[in-house]
C-alpha cells in the first residue's frame, strides 16, 4: 500500500511528471473513478472468468492497483485503463485457479443447454452456459467480445482497453463471434446426442 | 462511433442472433453487483486505503484530491441508471468522508453529494414507522435544499452490518439495523440497498404484509432501480 499523496491531481498534472501527459485538465480522483466505474469493473471481472465468489476480492485488487498507478494515468478512457488492469488481474486469478484445480483434481462441469419445459433456458443456467462459452475463447478475443458485445463499448475504446490497433480489435471480434457460434452449435449437438440416450432407457 | 459494427443484439435479418444466443447474451445483463456486494467492497477498500481516499476533494490516495466539476457530472450522469449504480455513484460523493463516529459536520463533499442528489429520487424515512420494521420507510419528497453532511464511511459499515445480520445473524436485528440506518442517514447513499435488506429480512421473519408494503414504497420511490428484478423475486408485486 502506497502512502497517500496529498498533492492535488491538478498540480501533479501541471508539474508534468513522467508519463502524465494530460496537462489541460485534471485527471479523475480515485474516488471519482471508483464511484463512476466500480460496477463496470465488477461486471468485467465477472466476465473475464473470475468465479462469482471471488469477484469481490479481484475487484479489490483491481482498485488497489488503480490507486497505486493513478499518477500514471495518461488521459483518455478511464474505463479502458481500468479494464486493462482488470484484464491482468483476472489473468493472474485464472492462473491461480487453474493451479488450484490441478492440485485438487477439480474439473469444469459440462453444462447442458437443453431447454426447460417452458421452452426457455432459465437465467442462471443461461449465464453458466455463457461462462462456459467465454471460457473457450482465448484471452484477447474474449476481452474484445466482452467489451463490445456485453458492455456495448465503442470499438475505439475497446482497442484502447485491450491495447491493440483498431483493425486488430475488429478481427478479434469477428473471430470471437465465429467461435461463439461454433461453441453453441457444439453444445446443441451434444445435447441432441445426449437426449435420445436418456429417453431410450431400459 | 458510426463506423462500428453493430453489436449482435442489434443485428436484424439474416444476421440476427438465434433466440438461444440472444438468451445467453441477455443473461449477462444481470452481472451488476448487488447491494451487499457494494457495501462489502467499499468497506474493504475504505479499510485498505488511506483515510479520505474515497472522498472527492479529500486529498487522499494516488489520484489526489480536487474533485472536478467534470468528474462530478460524470458521476451524476451515471447515477441515473438507478439501483446499485446509484449507490456506487454516490459513494464517490460521500463515502469515507470522516472516520466512523465522527461528529456530523459540513465537509468538502457536501456540494458534490448535493449535485448528485439532484439527479436522484428524493426520499426521506418516515420516522414513525422506521422502528416498526413492517411498514414502508420511504416517502417521495421534493428536492432538499440542505443536504446533511454525514459520516458516510460509517454508513457503509452500518449497511454491511445489516447485511451480515441478514445473512448470518438475525433478520430481526437486520431490520433493526436498517431502521437505525434510516434514522442516522435520512439522505444516505444506500437508501435503496438498506430497503432491499430490510425487505428480505421481513420476508425471512414471515412478515409478508410488512415486506409487501415496504416493497411497494420502494417501487414507487425508485421506479427505475436496478434492484427491481431481485425485488420481484423477494417480494413479488400483488
Amino acid at each position: 500500500m502506497n502512502s497517500a499523496d496529498p498533492t492535488p491531481s491538478s498540480a501533479r498534472f501541471a508539474a508534468g511528471k513522467p508519463r502524465v501527459l494530460a496537462v489541460t485538465a485534471p485527471g479523475p480522483t480515485f474516488a471519482e473513478m471508483y464511484a463512476t466505474h466500480a460496477a463496470f469493473v465488477w461486471r468485467s471481472v465477472r466476465r473475464l472468468g473470475v468465479r462469482p465468489a471471488d469477484v469481490e476480492d479481484v475487484c479489490q485488487e483491481v482498485f488497489l492497483v488503480a490507486h497505486k498507478k493513478l499518477t500514471q494515468f495518461e488521459g483518455g478512457s478511464v474505463r479502458a485503463w481500468l479494464f486493462a488492469i482488470a484484464l491482468r488481474n483476472a489473468a493472474d486469478y485464472r492462473k491461480r485457479a487453474h493451479v488450484r484445480r490441478e492440485a485438487t483434481g477439480d474439473s469444469v462441469p459440462e453444462i447442458a443447454i437443453a431447454e426447460t419445459a417452458s421452452g426457455e433456458l432459465d437465467r442462471a443456467r443461461a449465464r453458466a452456459v455463457l461462462d462456459d462459452i467465454l471460457e473457450q475463447l482465448d484471452e484477447p478475443k474474449r476481452a474484445v467480445f466482452v467489451l463490445f458485445e456485453l458492455e456495448q463499448m465503442p470499438m475505439t475504446e475497446v482497442a484502447a482497453a485491450v491495447e491493440c490497433p483498431l483493425q486488430t480489435a475488429y478481427s478479434r471480434l469477428h473471430a470471437a463471434r465465429d467461435e461463439v457460434r461454433s461453441a453453441i452449435e457444439r453444445l446443441q449437438a451434444r445435447d441432441r446426442s445426449a437426449q435420445p440416450k436418456e429417453r431410450s432407457g431400459p | 462511433m458510426s463506423d462500428d459494427p453493430r453489436s449482435w443484439l442489434e443485428l436484424t435479418g439474416d444476421d440476427e442472433p438465434s433466440p438461444l444466443l440472444r438468451t445467453l447474451l441477455d443473461s449477462a445483463k444481470f452481472d451488476d453487483p448487488q447491494a451487499a456486494d457494494v457495501a462489502r467492497l467499499t468497506a474493504k477498500l475504505a479499510a485498505a486505503l488511506p483515510p479520505g481516499t474515497l472522498t472527492p476533494g479529500g486529498g487522499g490516495g494516488g489520484g489526489g484530491g480536487g474533485a472536478t466539476s467534470a468528474g462530478v457530472k460524470g458521476a451524476a450522469g451515471w447515477t441515473i441508471g438507478g439501483g446499485v449504480l446509484i449507490g456506487l455513484a454516490v459513494l464517490g460523493g460521500v463515502v469515507a468522508t470522516a472516520p466512523a463516529g465522527a461528529p456530523l459536520a459540513p465537509h468538502a463533499t457536501t456540494a458534490v453529494a448535493r449535485d448528485i442528489r439532484t439527479e436522484l429520487p428524493h426520499v426521506v424515512p418516515v420516522s414513525s414507522v422506521a422502528t416498526s420494521g413492517s411498514a414502508p420507510v420511504l416517502a417521495p419528497t421534493g428536492p432538499s435544499s440542505a443536504f446533511p453532511a454525514v459520516p458516510a464511511e460509517a454508513e457503509a459499515t452500518m449497511l454491511a452490518r445489516a447485511y451480515e445480520e441478514l445473512r448470518h445473524g438475525s433478520p430481526q436485528r437486520a431490520v433493526a439495523v436498517a431502521g437505525e440506518h434510516a434514522r442516522a442517514y435520512p439522505h444516505g447513499a444506500f437508501a435503496q440497498e438498506r430497503e432491499m435488506i430490510a425487505i428480505e429480512a421481513l420476508v425471512k421473519l414471515g412478515d409478508r404484509a410488512g415486506a409487501g408494503a415496504r416493497a411497494a414504497a420502494f417501487r414507487k420511490a425508485f421506479p427505475r432501480s436496478s434492484h427491481l428484478p431481485r425485488l420481484a423475486t423477494i417480494s413479488p408485486e400483488p
